[in-house]
């Protein structure tokens, strides 16, 4: 198979959400000697970025996302141990959580997902994350960007005090900060001293672009 | 300005059809209710029936508020079926939280068995009891046949939110089986302690940011409709239903109106929709609830939420069967108290009919 044709098919098999045609085809990829971060980027991410994409704009809906990120993460399996590092080009790493508290996480899988799709190097902690695991990891990890999250008024209240933590431990200076999630607004974002804000995960990743672009510049 | 009714008789005619000296306050102060109470920590409040209920009692006589006792089940709906579940003893917890489901496939969910309520849910009996006893006309959780009462209740979310595209047999399955327990729960409580009490359920994660208006049409509505159609038929006065969250796309294609709340029920939506559509749309049918703005509530001023519940005040007063003054979700349980009684203030300033 030609191997735009074979980029294609996998583009369409994410956007299905059918993981053994996915892993069908990355290994076939492999198999005829494509490169494999090609395929992942142009075949693979792309189908993300279609949902992402039919996501923001209404087509599409949770389970169609994460049916697809489901397909996406079996490519990736296949794929990822034959590429090499240096080709990847990765544009930045980003540590997500949801905050203390809080338990809806579906959110933060589905900007996850879109992360992965985009070539961020992803450090996922998970749901119901304590203030100080926040902390060791960015001290560990030294993350570009720092995405929390949080469903619940009661959890949102969690986000200052990771913000002022990170301030006392001096390590705000060193990470981006960006908040999202059902009760946040962008003049929250702002009063609790974040540096970017999402109404959903497809302008997550446009957010995370932005500041990026601004930490480079900074640096 | 000083109230003519109490809230008891205010609360008893607005469900009786009668008029009311002003706009009632439904703040939905649930877990508000222990910090009120000087509790650390929500893990107390709602593992022991005793002081769920005393500490509702009490918030409410502080405040002057219209919300009888809202009562929910101490092993959230899912300690039944045999899921794990983490009482809230930590400061960051707001509510119980289930950990492990008690069907992680196919196999485990069919088997399964409906709970029986005398025997897997005594602590939600006695405090059921207790409050009907005290002659307290309660608001009683009666979860079963939404996604949101079955999933984590029964099934992880995730897990049930793929089935809907690759399984949805199992989530009919589900969804069929937390219907059955709905009603068998109701019908235990109208058995064993009469009909003065009004079923509640709330709807989040049957909400359209998540699924599409016709899976909701397809596999949710028909089990919520005969959910609340048979509890209904056991004479309790009405449903009160809170579709939490975004329910644009399933008001849109007229699936709401098909599930009955009685006649009239207690309607009320998020902020996603305003208090003038709910109005125009459902108050022919029903009392209306609603809807500030949960975040205001929690990091705004007093100020700023007495502004909100006024303009909230203003349009929803005149709907057909009655409004009533409440907030767009649960009221934050460790939001300000000031603006707690910013609402009940506002009420009696702005909502005097």
């Amino acid at each position: 198979m030609e191997e735009e044709d074979l980029f294609g098919e996998l583009t369409d098999a994410v956007v299905a959400g059918d993981k053994d045609r996915c892993r069908g085809l990355a290994e076939q990829a492999l198999d005829e000697g494509l490169d494999p971060y090609k395929a992942l980027m142009e075949g693979c991410a792309e189908g993300m970025n279609i949902m992402s994409d039919r996501y923001d704009e209404g087509e599409a809906y949770v389970p169609d996302i994460l049916l697809s990120a489901e397909a996406l993460y079996e490519a990736m399996d296949v794929l990822k141990p034959h590429i090499d590092v240096e080709d990847t080009g990765v544009s930045g790493k980003v540590l997500l959580g949801v905050v203390e508290g809080d338990i809806h996480d579906i959110g933060k899988n589905v900007l996850k997902s879109i992360f992965d799709a985009a070539g961020f190097d992803v450090i996922d902690l998970g749901r119901d994350v304590r203030p100080e695991q926040f902390q060791e990891t960015i001290e560990k990890e030294k993350p570009d960007i720092l995405g929390l999250s949080a469903l619940m008024t009661t959890s949102m209240t969690g986000m200052p005090k990771i913000i002022e933590n990170l301030q006392k431990a001096g390590l705000r200076e060193k990470v981006k900060v960006m908040v999202g999630g059902a009760p946040i607004s962008e003049d929250y974002a702002e009063k609790i001293g974040a540096d970017g804000y999402a109404p959903n995960a497809p302008q997550a990743k446009k957010t995370a672009e932005k500041l990026l672009k601004q930490k480079k510049k900074e640096a | 300005m000083k109230d003519k009714m109490t809230s008891m008789e205010r609360w008893r005619s607005l469900v009786d059809g009668d008029p009311v000296d002003r706009v009632p306050v439904f703040p939905w102060a649930i877990g508000h209710a222990a910090t009120t109470m000087g509790y650390e920590t929500l893990g107390e409040y709602y593992s022991k029936p005793d002081v769920q209920l005393k500490c509702q009692k009490i918030e409410k006589e502080l405040f002057g508020y219209d919300q009888p006792v809202c009562l929910l089940d101490p092993g959230y709906y899912g300690e039944a079926w045999g899921t794990e579940i983490e009482e809230p003893y930590r400061e960051a917890m707001s509510a119980p939280s289930p950990t492990v489901p008690a069907a992680s496939n196919a196999e485990e969910l069919e088997e399964l068995e409906v709970p029986d309520p005398e025997e897997d849910m005594p602590r939600f009996v006695e405090l059921v009891g207790s409050a009907i006893e005290e002659d307290l006309f309660p608001i009683v959780w009666i979860q079963g046949g939404w996604v949101s009462h079955t999933a984590p209740q029964l099934v992880e979310l995730e897990k049930f939110m793929k089935w809907t595209r690759t399984d949805p047999d199992l989530c009919e399955i589900a969804l069929d089986k937390t219907a059955e327990f709905a009603i068998k729960l109701a019908e235990y409580f109208a058995d064993n302690f009469g009909t003065e009490w009004i079923p509640m359920d709330a709807t989040p994660t049957d909400a359209n940011i998540l699924i599409r208006a016709e899976v909701f049409g397809d596999i949710v509505k028909p089990r919520a409709k005969k959910v609340h159609e048979k509890v209904l038929d056991l004479g309790v006065p009405m449903w009160y239903t809170h579709y939490c969250s975004d329910h644009l796309k399933n008001i849109e294609a007229g699936h709401i109106e098909d599930i009955p709340l009685g006649d009239p029920g207690i309607i009320h939506f998020g902020p996603e929709i305003t208090i003038g559509d709910i109005k125009e749309r459902f108050g022919k049918r029903n009392i209306v609830c609603g809807n500030v703005d949960p975040p205001t509530l929690q990091t705004g001023s007093f100020d700023e939420v007495t502004e909100l519940c006024k303009q909230n005040i203003e349009t929803g007063r005149d709907s057909s069967n009655g409004y009533m003054l409440g907030a767009g979700c649960e009221f934050p349980p460790r939001a300000p108290a000031s603006n707690l009684y910013a609402m009940v203030k506002a009420a009696r300033e702005y909502g005097q009919y």
